[in-house]
């Protein structure tokens, strides 16, 4: 290999494998932070469709959301969320305005500090929030 | 100058086991949370729900995922845990795996 590309010291002088370690360092850091905030929101998007399931087979939109809260409630988002997961019913009507046979989504929001995501002190937090529709069952009494 | 060439590379082996993990980790999710949807359903069984969750490993990760482990609870409250190897240097090696949980009601 000719000198001008080994440089003056050969392929890498301790300094720059140090720059390197440190880049390294913090892309495992980074990585972490980037993994954990996806975990979160595949939790909260499973959750999210499962308690929309739950409030599908319900027989009033009232029982609705005590069915998508206890799905929530259940779930590791209870105890992972500070202050617990933020569940919200809406439902829309089926054409003669019954609750059967119309569709009702569930929106699950889950607020996390940076620190926890990071591994590492970091201010802050950050919230995620999923939703999924399901049709009600039509013949549900 | 060995000693911190071999840190280095080691350091980056570490870059490449991290993201490894997190999609590791993600495909078993997606085969926990499908497991737990088929055990949960009103006709499903843990038997099916296994079967679904291992059906989605192979089906999205035969290529590196071995040793597959697929454990369901069965209850009012359906849980099934799906953990693996990684497709990693390191991880492999030194015997890590990744694990996933997910959890459904069963419907009545």
């Amino acid at each position: 290999m000719s000198r001008s590309l080994r440089g003056e010291e050969g392929i890498a002088t301790p300094v720059e494998m140090m720059y390197l370690l440190i880049f390294c360092l913090v892309a495992v850091l980074f990585l972490g932070f980037v993994g954990r905030m996806q975990a979160a929101g595949v939790e909260v998007t499973n959750t999210a469709q499962a308690a929309a399931r739950a409030a599908s087979q319900a027989p009033t939109s009232a029982l609705a959301q005590r069915a998508a809260e206890d799905v929530v409630a259940t779930s590791s988002l209870s105890t992972r969320c500070d202050g617990g997961a933020g569940v919200r019913v809406t439902w829309v009507p089926s054409t003669t305005g019954a609750w059967q046979g119309g569709s009702v989504t569930v929106r699950v929001s889950c607020t996390v500090d940076n620190q926890s995501l990071s591994g590492v002190w970091a201010p802050g937090s950050r919230t995620v929030a999923m939703s999924d529709t399901q049709p009600i069952d039509r013949y549900q009494r | 100058m060995l000693f911190g060439l071999v840190l280095v590379i080691f350091a980056m082996l570490l870059v490449f086991e991290a993201a490894t993990y997190w999609h590791a980790r993600n495909v078993l999710d997606d085969a926990a949370a499908e497991g737990a949807r088929v055990a949960a359903a009103f006709d499903g069984s843990c038997a099916d729900g296994v079967a679904a969750a291992q059906a989605a490993v192979a089906r999205t990760a035969g290529a590196w995922a071995d040793d597959v482990i697929v454990t369901c609870t069965d209850g009012a409250v359906v849980t099934v845990t799906v953990s693996g190897g990684t497709p990693g240097v390191l991880g492999n090696a030194l015997g890590f795996r990744a694990r996933a949980t997910e959890t459904a009601p069963k419907e009545a």
